[in-house]
């Protein structure tokens, strides 16, 4: 593991995983995990390296093992964007190299957005639970603040916010909840400015979070959609379906 | 040859069980060490579980969807007799910081 620094001093940390001496692929993992969490733990190590890939994971600023800043200012989706440049720029690869995308959830709706303002960083992405609106529309910051302080019960999505940020003792809910409202500030609309660049679409079909990813592949020029059985939200990320998709797609679009 | 049954791992946080999502082997399978076997959910996530031994499957304890025990009988290999009475195989990558793995049984 190493640290980059963003562009606002912010250190980003970044794990090398996988093969490295394969076609490289960014790694994005979702609202309160962490690269260890998200893919490591999920068997992505292992699969990047038997499939001959090159994983850089990335703990999104305010995740895992990156430096976690407070005030929601900290997590405008400007910031990401730049962490997300620092990281390449890190890379030394060789500069016609081709580059891909894997994100998981918030981590999808990131690389979306970043493929789309950026369209000659990445050749193609791979998202996984990516809902075709944006979940953290609509929470209710007081709600979550008392929830967190143990004072009410959370309620709708609200209620799905407070408890990923209180599920691993790693995270620091408070800053959860800046980065809730941080990337939020712009909502997520995927019709807005989609990537350009092939895209494979993988939500599991038992998904309750990423029911409309589907919705997504007439947004955009060249992206497909291919479920995941018998999966939800959380326990997609191991999936031998999800790995396969991702490698297949990679294979064809990174080689 | 002789066996060597692994139980499900201490997942840590607190976690007292897991549901077995998907086993990746079956009785009767040469796994390599490392070579991941099964994906079990808990309350707050999902892991991929590797093999801690190179062998051949004897049993599966659970089936998909059912919930093991921290603790309780995972996987039976059968192994060489010489295998057997290695004790306390080191993992040999350990770049890792917190890696979950299976133990041996005593």
């Amino acid at each position: 593991m190493r640290h980059v620094a963003s562009a606002d001093g912010t250190e980003i940390a970044v794990h090398e995983l996988g093969d490295a001496s394969g076609p490289a692929v960014l790694l994005l993992h979702g609202f309160a995990s962490s690269t260890q969490r998200n893919w490591v733990d999920a068997g992505w190590d292992r699969a990047l390296t038997e499939a001959g890939f090159r994983g850089i994971g990335m703990d999104l600023r305010g995740h895992g093992e990156s430096v976690k800043p407070t005030g929601e200012d900290a997590y405008d989706v400007a910031r990401f964007f730049e962490d997300v440049d620092a990281v390449i720029r890190s890379l030394d690869s060789e500069p016609d190299a081709l580059l891909g995308c894997l994100g998981y959830s918030m981590g999808s709706r990131l690389a979306y957005r970043y493929a789309g303002a950026h369209p000659e960083v990445f050749s193609s992405l791979v998202l996984g639970g990516l809902p075709a609106s944006d979940p953290f529309e609509g929470i209710d910051r007081d709600m979550a603040v008392e929830a967190l302080a143990g004072r009410l019960e959370a309620t709708g999505p609200t209620a799905f916010v407070v408890q990923l940020a209180t599920i691993f003792p790693e995270a620091n809910p408070q800053v959860l909840l800046d980065v809730v409202f941080g990337v939020s500030r712009a909502p997520f609309r995927p019709a807005e400015d989609p990537p350009a660049v092939p895209m494979l679409l993988m939500s599991g079909d038992k998904d309750d979070r990423a029911d409309d990813t589907e919705s997504i592949v007439s947004m955009a020029p060249d992206a497909r959609f291919a479920p995941i059985p018998g999966r939800n939200h959380l326990n997609a990320i191991t999936s031998r379906t999800f790995k396969g998709g991702a490698f297949d797609f990679f294979s064809a679009h990174l080689r | 040859m002789a066996e060597r049954s692994f139980p499900l791992p201490d997942l840590g946080e607190g976690l007292i069980d897991a549901t077995i999502l998907e086993w990746l082997v079956e009785p009767g399978q040469w796994v390599e060490r490392n070579t991941p076997i099964v994906e079990v959910e808990t309350t707050k996530s999902a892991i991929e579980l590797p093999s801690p031994i190179a062998g051949t499957v004897k049993t599966l304890h659970g089936e998909d969807g059912d919930t093991v025990n921290v603790g309780d009988p995972l996987i039976t290999f059968e192994v060489s007799d010489d295998e057997a009475g290695i004790v306390g195989t080191v993992p040999q990558e350990q770049k890792k910081e917190r890696r979950v793995r299976l133990s041996k049984k005593n």
